[in-house]
Parts: C-alpha cells; structure tokens; sequence
C-alpha cells in the first residue's frame, strides 16, 4: 500500500428492505483499489459482489439502498493536490454521480444482449455515450467510435459501426460494450462477470483484451467473477465476500497460496482442477448457501465451516483485520472476539 | 429392428449421426438452408463409463444429446442401443411408439434446476411420476421406492412433501437426478448438470455422480462445456467443433497430450487456479465458425495456427492414431501439441 | 436391473440439510401454488378491496328487485324528470329517514312540469317494506323490499334518483340493470373461454397447418373495425325477437372478437410450456400425452387464464354498454347500463336533467374494479416467477 488509493469503500453496507424481511445484500465490506491494479471480488451467488459494484456506481434499485459507510474516490489535480468525493453522500439522480458513472467510473456488464438497446446500431449507442460526457462533434465522435473498435479489436469497425448488436457474435458484442466503457477514458473500469456468458476460447480473447488495455491505459480494474480461474488469471488483489461479508483480502498469490479464511481454503480446494487425476473425487463443503433471508447468526459461515467453534462463531460476527502484513481476514482463528482491534 | 448381440458390445453406438434445422424463409416458409448441428457424427459409449461430450455453444453437443434420447429425431444416423434383455435397437429410426418399451433405460439429467422441476408438484409427485408412467399403481410401493431414491441422493425422506421452491439449486439438482434413477435406467445423460450450480456445490454434484455410478453401475454420457469439470468425472472425452467430432481419446491422454490444435487451444485457454501459472495462453483468432455456413475443408483451419494448403480444401476423417485415440487432423501424427501438464510446468 | 441399495447405510450427517429452519417457512415450503397465489394476491391491497367491490356490484344484481322500490317498467307522465330527492335522516333529533313530499305543477310561463318539495309533508321511510310483486331469483313471489312506505305505492312517493321523461324511478331502473350488464360480460367471456382454450390448445399444441390458419383467423378477425361489424351483426339481427333472444345475440357477437385474446394467451403458454425442461423430463418418463397435458400444463396456465379472463370482462361490460348506447344491442324494455345511457344521448336532455346520467357511475366503478382485480390477479398468477 505505497501510495493513496484511487478509490476506499468502507464499511459499505447495502440493504434491500423487501416484503419478506431485509436482506443485507451488502453487510459491512472494505476495500481499496490502487490506481493502475487489478481488484478481483470473488463470491457464489448472494454474496454480495455484484450489489456492492452497483453500489459504488450508485445505481442500486429499489427497494435497495446504501444505508452506510463510504465510497471515497480521489482525483488529483493539475497542481498535484488531491481531493476526495464520497460517492454514498451523493445524490443517486444527480448531475455529479451522473458525470463520474461512464465517465470516471465505467462499468462492463456479464449478458452483453441485454446491455445494449436494439433498436439503434452500435455506433449510435457509442456515439451517444462519447457525446454525454464529451463536448465533441459528431463527426468526431463517429471517428473515436471507430478508433474504439479497432482498439478492442473488432474486424472491419468502419462497416460494423453501423451494425446492431443482434447481428454480432456474443464475444464481440462484449468486445463492443468493453470499447463503450473505453469511451471516454475512465479512470476505473468495473467489469462485472464479465466472460461468463462467453465460452472458453472467446473468454480467453476477452481477458487477454482486458488486460492489454489496462496495460496500456493504465486504469484500475475491479473485476468481478464467481471464477476461481479468472481472478487468478487476472488480479493483483484479491476480495473473498460471502453473504454480503468481506472474509478475506490480501495480494492474490497469498490467497492462493496461503489463503486463512476457512472459507477461503475449502472453495479453493472443493473446485474441479484441470490438473486432477481423472474421477477422483473433491473435499467438499457441506450444504447449501442459506437464502438471504436466513442469514445465520455470528459469522455467516459457521455452519458451514469444519473449524467452528461453539459459542463463539455462532455468536460474535468476526471483523476483517489483518493477519500478517498484507493480508487480512475475518475469522476467530485469528483474532479474538473483541470489539476493540488489535493493537 | 433387433438383433441378438455379442455380451462384450457397447451399451450405446452412434453411427453417422446427423440432425440438421432448416432456414426457413418467406411467406411460404421456404427452406433456404441448413444449419448442420450435427454433421455426421460417430462415437461409442461402453457399459458403465463415462464419456463427455465437450465444446463451445452451439457446437452441437446438447443436439447430439437430446438426438439420442430421441427428444429430437435425427435427421439421419443409428443410434444403436443395448437394451436391458440384450438386444440392440436402433432408436433412431424406430416410430416413436414402439420407443416407448426402451425410453426408460435412458435418462436425462437437466441443466438448470429450476426449469427442470415441476414447481407446481411436490417431490413426491416429481419422483414418482415415471414410476406411475411405468405402471406402479400402489401408492405405499411408491412411496418407499421415493424414500430409497431421497435416501440415494443425500436427501431427507421427510422432504417429499415439500414444494420445488424450497430447495436450493444443488438440493433441486438432486431431486432431478433421483428422479432420472427412478426407474433403474443404464444410460444416464448429464446435460451440464452442474453448470448452473454454485462452485461450492458443483463439487457435492460430481461426487454424488461419482458414487451413484459405482454403487449402481451407472453409464454417462456427460455434456459439458467446463473441461475442469469433465477432467473430474469422464473416462474418455470426446472434443466436438462445428456439428463434429473432432477427437476422442482416454482423459488423461486427451488433458496430457492432444492430438487436435482445437482441443490444444481449448484446453489453454481454461483459466488455471493459480496465479502463479499465468503464462502464453493460445489465445485463437476470429469467432466460431457459424454451422449453417462452414468453412470448406476442415472447419478449424480458418482459426488453426497449423494450417497447410491441404486442410483449406480436405476435410480430414476421424482417424486412430493410437488405440482408443482417434483425431480428426490432417497433421496428427506430424505436430506437437501442448497438454496440461506441459503448461503446468511453465 | 439392480434394485437400488437399500436404505442401511449410515446417512447420518451425509444428508444435504434443508434450507427451512422455521415454522413460517416451512408453512411456505409445503404450500401449494394456490396458496401461494392467494399470500400474493393478499398483499395487492387494490386488487382485494376491488374484488370486495365486485361481490357487492354481483350481490347487487342477485338482490335488484329488493333493493329497487319501484316497478322499473311502470311509466306515469305526470312524474316525467323528477330530480333526485334528498333523503332527511334526522326529524327533530330524533332517528327517522324521510324525504318530503313532491307538488307537481306546471310553470305558467314555459309550461315545463316543475317539482317543489313541501316540508310540512314528511314522507317516513320504512325499511323491509311492501311494494310491488316480483319474483326472488325468478322463483319465489314475493312483495318485500330494502326500503318502502307505508301503504306500498312508493313509486308515487320516492325518487332518490329521480326519474326519466317516461316517469320510470332511476333508482329502481339502475338496480335492475346491473343485472343484464354484468351478466352478459360472464356469458360472454365464458363463451369465449371455450373457443379461446379450445382453438389456442389446439394451435399452440398440433402447432403446423392448423396453427397457421388459427392465427391467421384471428388476425383477420381482430383486423374488423369493430363499431362497423357490430351494426352489420346487429342488424341482420330480426327486430320482432324478444329480450332473451337478443341477450344471447349479443353475447356470441361480444365473445366472437373476444376469444382471440384469450386463444394468443392459452396458444403462447402453451408453446412456452411445451420447451420447459420439466415436460421433456416426463415425456422421457414415458409419461402419456394426456397427462403432460393436464398435470403439468393446465395448472401452469390456468391462473394466466383467469387473470385473462378477469382482464376480457370490462371490455365484455364497456362493449355491452356502447353498444346499447348505440341502439345496437339490448333494446327497451330490457333494462341496461347501456339501455340507460340511451336516454342520455340528447344533450339538451342531459343539461336540463342530468341525473339521467347516472348509469355511467356503475359502469366507471365496475370497469376500474375488474382492471384492478385482474392486474392483482395477473401479479399473482406465477408466484415462482
């Protein structure tokens, strides 16, 4: 953690206040993105990863809301000096939210299909975007289109412009949606599932793509997957969350390799390897994600988890806080169940 | 239709399977194409092994799938099938009523859990309809037969009454496969039974089909797009691109040493769980090639880092190289290819 | 064929625990799809409170003679264009509804019959009173009714609605015309339930030919502009038949467009139903045609189709009523919504009398509750989705 970070999310807590009870989507998660790097949030379905990206570009349905913590991002001026606005305080229709949402912050969505209009060509779609946040001529931003495309390598851009997104193949539609998020150089690109809908050999295309632009744009990236596979692939930095909690973070070869959360250790060893002996079997983790409505007492995993203890991680929610240097994580293992931190 | 057989034969044979869709186009919907799903196709499956089918979508593989079940009719083919008395059918070209005696032994498992229940039956209703098709009419008989199938799949008994809509996605897949067993059946056809389930839960999945395969002699044929997944579970693995099949071997020489650029390809561009092998993926140029108008040739020389003249204008048979390993590659037996292992060893 | 293992394992602790842990829930996880309908429906607080005021509308209907006073059909010129009376609850503090008594006359300068009350004239009202003969349900003779007046001749007495140029009592007529207008929508929406499952089953289901010349049908027959078609029915419909015949009349020329709405719905559940994994999955269960039919696709589109058919009846109700308004559907004496708006045509009428407009409140009140039940009932159709 050399320099300040691009952008903090603290104790960020998101709940949805449904019918059937509350659902904290988002329970209490920290985490910071350097500029330049690659944040990897990692998670089964429920845990939160996706709400907590909606929430930091503030657009989090009803009957969703940010009910607390802090969204910092920190821009620096001409003259060097820093400053800092806090997303959650914004006003989620606001012309300010308005300009960093595909401005600043862009975002890159799993079903390419279904983030596109299509009634208009990609090109109009594209166009439009540059327009909203740039003050440019058409013209001109017809050109930048073109250069987009080319840039996230699309055959042929000046005739595909023209084409509506039904008529393209699932890997270039989001090739298309990565050159949109592009448009109008964010500082920050949110990719959220970003390869899931894709095949094997097209997600490959897409990840390679991902990181040749941040390579050389030098924006951070919070990507966002269920695929053990893809972080490792693609992260610097590793968020592990489960129901809605952050249980682990640290540099990504230390979750791999050493990871402490329990929950962490036992996904990394209950996925199906490539490198395994043909019809071996897998440690597994037993039962089933709780509905969120269920959410248990304590730590989310306890019942769960073969380290338990009784009395304790049924009772007192662990708090992240970091194991060793770099490395943090929110379990009784580790740290005892008092309020204060360690000192 | 039937024939006697020899004991030592395959449970299911495909021979030159084929099933094509029509373009139809117009008010008179005229026919102006082909999308050639499966195109020609030929593979076998031995009694209680399980084979994978993998690929990309709209490679064919779940075509090829529902064509054996004879939830589509192939356009043309055999499927030659060994029933439980020992004779062989071709349930490819018999009318769908006389199928009827035979559908039984060949099951599916679902995909998605949730399609795949009923939600508006319990579990009992669920598990025990095949059992009612089949003809046990004794309500208390059905009962303790739904009993033993919870039981086989890790299920409480005391569930059956309950509804779809409480389950979780890995508990419905269960229901799905106790009901697919219900009426003993020798093949079983996975079609990506665990894509649709958490990571967390995939693993439970797998090693539930594993131990009912031992415990009840089980055949699979596994359709799957994640080759982690199919590394797990398979014996053999057959690769398909474009509606075919472009090599069949044992897992283990498949992971280790393809003979196919395209399973090559595949199998780089998997991402590894360890950050500490990112390395030279082969990353393939331009877009799967679209079945209704394939390239000439063989289908993957467009993408093929490989290519020779030969290949732009052959299209190359499926060809043993070596026992139980059969390729589709005008230079199989010419070129190196990379398995896993060699990439683990970057 | 191994017969399974049986259940001697140790399964303890293998088993893959249950999502439910409370009463509550597992209330939910053993409830049916009607159940869980109705937990939905209930929480539609318009949808509830409008089927609340469609009972009423129906209880109405079943109840019109009691609740009217006056014989609907007895004309008297000298009681032409009474305005609506007010009713006086309280007499000297006392509990005693009554109105005051009307004196006809006739103004010496434009001759127009004018009506003046007289408070020194109280008129006591009674409640279960006698009044004229009818017959409960068609069944039963009786004479009692909601309210009256001593001595039964409360068509000479009250008018709380007033009364329309022939000097028939509103109030009375209303009531009785709730009857034909909210029963022929019920016909008529029945009648095209019938065509609409039968002919969309057999689209959605044999699909090819068959369907094409369904669906063709239907786009021709939703391409007819209506107004016109109905006049043409209309009028090849013989004058000299009676109240019931042109009921019947109406109710096929109502429900031959409106069972093409009900066919789209039942044809697309149908095609939908048909793809689902859950009915390949039986079909591989050997199980007969027949019963994929009626266990797993009828109760997946039988609430679609009531919410369908709750959404078809004030299309049914407002098309009856237009066309009566137009003289082109029920005729006098048959007593309608739209048979009462007739009267209201003349604008110069309805400046002078405006009471005579009142049937339109009834059909308002009625469109808007089967609009609100039917949405709430649409929400709740599918409460897996």
């Amino acid at each position: 953690m050399n320099s300040a970070p691009i952008l903090t999310v603290d104790n960020l807590k998101t709940y949805f206040f449904t019918d059937e009870g509350t659902v904290k989507a988002v329970d209490g998660a920290s985490f910071a993105v350097q500029a330049g790097k690659t944040v990897g949030i990692v998670g089964e379905s429920g845990c939160g990863k996706s709400v907590t990206a909606l929430s930091i570009l503030r657009i989090i349905q009803r009957p969703g809301r940010i009910i607390d913590g802090e969204i910092l991002l920190r821009r620096v001026d001409g003259a060097g000096k820093s400053s800092e606005v806090d997303l959650a305080r914004l006003d989620p229709e606001g012309g300010e939210i308005r300009a960093i949402r595909g401005g600043e912050i862009a975002l890159v969505f799993q079903e390419p299909m279904t983030s596109f209009s299509p009634h208009y060509t990609i090109g109009n779609q594209i166009i439009e975007t540059i327009q909203l946040h740039q003050d440019i001529s058409k013209a001109e931003a017809r050109n930048r289109s073109i250069e987009l495309l080319r840039m996230v390598g699309i055959p042929r851009p000046e005739r595909r412009i023209d084409e509506y997104p039904f008529e393209l193949s699932g890997g270039l539609r989001q090739r298309v949606m990565i050159a949109m998020a592009l448009s109008c150089n964010p500082r920050i690109l949110i990719a959220d599932e970003p390869t899931t809908a894709l095949d094997v050999t097209t997600q490959a295309q897409i990840l390679d793509l991902l990181r040749e632009i941040q390579e050389r744009t030098r924006m951070s990236v919070i990507i966002i997957t269920h695929d053990m596979g893809v972080i490792a692939e693609m992260a610097d930095d590793v968020i592990v969350m489960y129901l809605g909690r952050v249980v682990e973070s640290g540099p990504v070869d230390e979750i791999f390799h050493q990871p402490k959360h329990p929950y962490t250790q036992a996904l990394l060893r209950s996925i199906p390897s490539i490198f395994a002996e043909p019809r071996s079997k897998l440690p597994t983790i037993a039962g089933s994600i709780p509905h969120p409505h269920n959410r248990p007492s304590g730590c989310p995993f306890h019942p769960r988890c073969n380290e338990r203890m009784a009395g304790l991680c049924d009772v007192y929610a662990p708090r992240l806080l970091p194991i060793g240097e770099r490395q943090m994580a929110s379990c009784f293992l580790y740290h005892e169940p008092e309020e204060a931190p360690q000192a | 239709m039937m024939k006697a057989t020899n004991g030592g034969a395959p449970l299911l044979e495909v021979r030159n399977l084929r099933r094509f869709f029509p373009i139809r186009k117009g008010l008179l919907r005229r026919v102006v194409g082909q999308v050639r799903a499966v195109d020609d196709i030929s593979f076998h499956i031995n009694r209680g092994e399980t084979l994978s089918l993998v690929g990309e979508s709209g490679c064919g593989k779940t075509t090829t799938a529902r064509c054996i079940l004879r939830a589509l009719k192939p356009t043309a083919g055999e499927v030659r099938f060994q029933t439980a008395a020992g004779a062989v059918v071709d349930t490819a070209n018999l009318p769908k009523t006389a199928l009827k005696p035979f559908r039984h032994q060949m099951q599916m498992i679902f995909q998605d859990p949730f399609s795949s229940l009923n939600p508006r039956m319990t579990v009992f209703d669920i598990i025990a309809e095949p059992l009612l098709a089949s003809g046990m009419k004794d309500r208390d008989e059905r009962r303790r037969r739904v009993e033993n199938l919870l039981e086989l799949v890790r299920l409480r008994p005391e569930f059956m009454g309950r509804f779809p809509h409480a389950f979780s996605g890995g508990q419905r897949q269960r229901i799905g496969i106790a009901r697919a067993l219900a009426l003993n059946p020798s093949l079983i056809v996975a079609d990506e039974p665990v894509s649709a389930l958490d990571v967390s839960v995939q693993a439970q999945i797998l090693n539930l089909m594993l131990d009912l395969q031992d415990e009840l002699g089980l055949t699979y044929l596994f359709v799957a797009h994640d080759l982690s997944v199919v590394k797990h579970i398979s014996d053999r693995v057959a690769v398909m691109y474009v509606g075919k099949i472009v090599e069949i071997a044992e897992t283990k020489q498949l992971f280790n040493a393809p003979s196919h650029p395209y399973t090559e390809a595949l199998l780089s561009a998997v991402p590894k769980p360890d950050p500490r092998l990112r390395s030279e993926r082969i990353v393939l140029k331009g877009e799967v090639a679209d079945p209704a108008q394939p390239p000439s040739g063989c289908y993957f020389h467009p993408r093929c880092a490989y290519a020779i003249d030969r290949c732009r204008t052959e299209t190359p048979p499926l060809e043993e190289i070596r026992p139980g390993h059969v390729v589709a590659c005008h230079r199989a037996r010419e070129i190196e290819l990379k398995g896993v292992e060699a990439q683990r060893a970057v | 064929m191994s017969p399974p293992p049986a259940a001697s394992r140790a399964f303890e602790g293998e088993f893959d625990e249950a999502l439910v842990t409370t009463a509550a829930e597992e209330r939910v996880s053993v409830a049916t799809q009607w159940q869980l309908m109705w937990w939905r429906f209930r929480k539609h607080r318009l949808a509830v409170f409008s089927s609340i005021v469609i009972a009423v509308f129906y209880l109405v209907a079943i109840f019109a003679d009691f609740l009217a006073y006056a014989d609907p059909h007895k004309t008297e010129a000298f009681r032409s264009l009474i305005a609506p009376q007010p009713i006086h609850f309280f007499d000297e503090g006392r509990f005693s509804p009554h109105v005051f008594a009307l004196i006809g006359k006739r103004d010496p300068r434009t001759f127009k019959r004018v009506y003046e009350p007289d408070p020194e004239q109280k008129i006591a009202l009674r409640f279960f009173a006698q009044g004229y003969e009818y017959k409960f349900l068609g069944l039963f003779p009786t004479n009692l009714h909601l309210i009256g007046v001593d001595g039964g001749n409360a068509e000479e007495l009250i008018f709380l609605l007033g009364t329309d140029q022939l000097g028939r009592d509103l109030w009375s007529r209303l009531m009785i015309a709730c009857r034909l207008s909210l029963t022929i929508g019920l016909a008529g929406v029945t009648l095209s339930l019938v065509l609409g499952v039968l002919l969309g089953g057999i689209s959605g289901l044999y699909g090819g030919a068959i369907d094409t010349l369904i669906q063709r049908v239907i786009e021709i027959l939703r391409s007819i502009p209506t107004i016109p078609l109905w006049m043409g029915l209309a009028a090849a419909m013989p004058r000299d038949w009676g109240v019931v015949q042109v009921y019947f009349a109406i109710t096929v020329i109502l429900s031959l467009i409106g069972w093409t709405d009900l066919a789209r719905v039942v044809r697309g559940r149908f095609l939908a139903l048909r793809e689902e994994d859950f009915v390949l999955a039986a079909e591989l269960a050997g199980v007969g045609q027949m019963r994929i039919i009626l266990r797993h696709m009828a109760p997946s589109f039988l609430s679609h189709i009531i919410a369908a058919t709750t959404l078809a009846l004030p299309n049914m109700i407002i098309s009856e009523t237009a066309l009566s308004f137009l003289g082109l559907g029920l005729r006098p004496p048959a007593v309608s919504w739209g048979v009462l708006l007739q009267d209201a045509q003349n604008i110069q009428t309805v400046a002078i009398s405006p009471w005579l407009l009142s049937a339109a409140l009834p059909v308002i009140i009625v469109i808007l509750a089967f609009n609100f039940l039917g949405d709430g009932l649409r929400d709740a159709a599918d409460p897996y989705g």
